[in-house]
């Protein structure tokens, strides 16, 4: 069998256009030449058709229908609100500008703690405010949480779980082998 | 003999009471499942009360198919059949300090012994959540749990009270 020294390193390099100008000119006019080099150029190009059509053939297999709900499904539980994530650029930049220290914020801290203790109303625990001598209705704030909360959840196929704000209801779609697709 | 008509209408308060009791602890599960096709634009008037949540899941047809009742000790489990062979095991735990009801509740299909899903949650006293996905006669089913209860002590489960608490 021919062998060619070129043949073992650079005509892997030249395949993967890893060689410069002038050394892939002379690589280029060496490989025409040249029989050894010519066939290990063939096998390198076999063997990446061969990886190709395997990854191919193995990405086809792969059943991505659900891919784009499950990662809606997952930002809409586990990502930030708008609203978080314009506080959390807007703590950065005040923290670049104002670099904290610790006596500053222990001074802070304790005008915030005084401030609340003195000036809070006490109320009673229960949800229902109202102010003595005036007529208006109590204010109710709401407790409850109409939601389910989730303890704890295992399942033998594709599950996803949601729930509606606006409707106050909880969700758990148990996904069927045959379609899996939420509505 | 005679009986006098005190001693039996103390007789007859003394039992309905003593139902009562007994009933007041207990948990009231309900289980409603509904039909969810695109075949047709039919909404079954039964489900008035919940129509707004049901919109959510973007269907055009919704029908009652099933609509079941049961009170249950807290710790016992109440078993209810489905459609399609399905089967759902539901389990009132715990009345939580947030006056909520724990609930176990496990959806089962076919013969196997695992179930298909198997969730621990909490909903508030007279609350509700969906159990949904499995196909049915060409449609979805819609399976919405709900429960109730009068006890305010049930915890037959051994779990603390605030297992499920959260803020």
């Amino acid at each position: 069998m021919m062998t060619c020294p070129r043949s073992e390193r650079l005509v892997a390099l030249f395949h993967d256009g890893e060689l410069d100008g002038p050394l892939r000119r002379e690589m280029m006019s060496h490989i025409a030449s040249c029989v050894a080099c010519t066939r290990e150029l063939a096998t390198v190009e076999r063997i990446q058709e061969l990886v190709l059509q395997s990854v191919s053939d193995q990405v086809e297999e792969v059943d991505f229908s659900r891919f784009c709900t499950a990662i809606e499904s997952t930002i809409a539980q586990q990502s930030p609100s708008l609203w978080g994530i314009q506080l959390r650029l807007w703590f950065a930049r005040w923290k670049l500008a104002w670099p904290p220290s610790m006596p500053v914020w222990s001074a802070a801290t304790i005008i915030i703690f005084i401030t609340t203790v003195f000036f809070s109303p006490i109320d009673s625990p229960n949800e229902v405010a109202s102010t003595p001598g005036k007529t208006s209705p109590p204010v109710v704030v709401a407790k409850a949480n109409d939601q389910a909360q989730i303890e704890s959840l295992s399942a033998t196929t594709t599950v996803f779980l949601w729930n509606e704000p606006e409707n106050n209801a909880t969700v758990i779609w148990v996904s069927d082998e045959n379609d899996g697709g939420m509505p | 003999m005679k009986v006098s008509r005190l001693t039996l209408f103390c007789f007859a308060s003394t039992l309905l009471w003593t139902v009562q009791a007994s009933a007041g602890e207990m948990v009231e599960l309900s289980v409603e499942t509904v039909l969810a096709t695109d075949s047709s634009q039919e909404f079954d008037n039964r489900l008035q009360d919940f129509r707004q949540q049901l919109r959510e899941f973007r269907y055009s047809s919704y029908r009652l198919v099933q609509q079941e009742r049961r009170r249950v000790d807290w710790g016992k489990q109440a078993d209810f059949f489905l459609p399609g062979g399905r089967f759902l095991q539901v389990v009132p735990k715990a009345y939580t300090n947030d006056e909520r009801i724990a609930l176990q509740v496990m959806l089962m299909e076919g013969t196997t012994p695992i179930p298909l899903m198997d969730v621990l949650l909490s909903i508030r006293n007279h609350g509700t959540f969906f159990v949904a996905g499995r196909k049915h006669q060409e449609g979805t089913l819609i399976i919405r749990i709900g429960a109730t209860t009068e006890s305010k002590q049930g915890n037959e489960s051994g779990l603390p009270t605030d297992i499920l608490r959260r803020e």
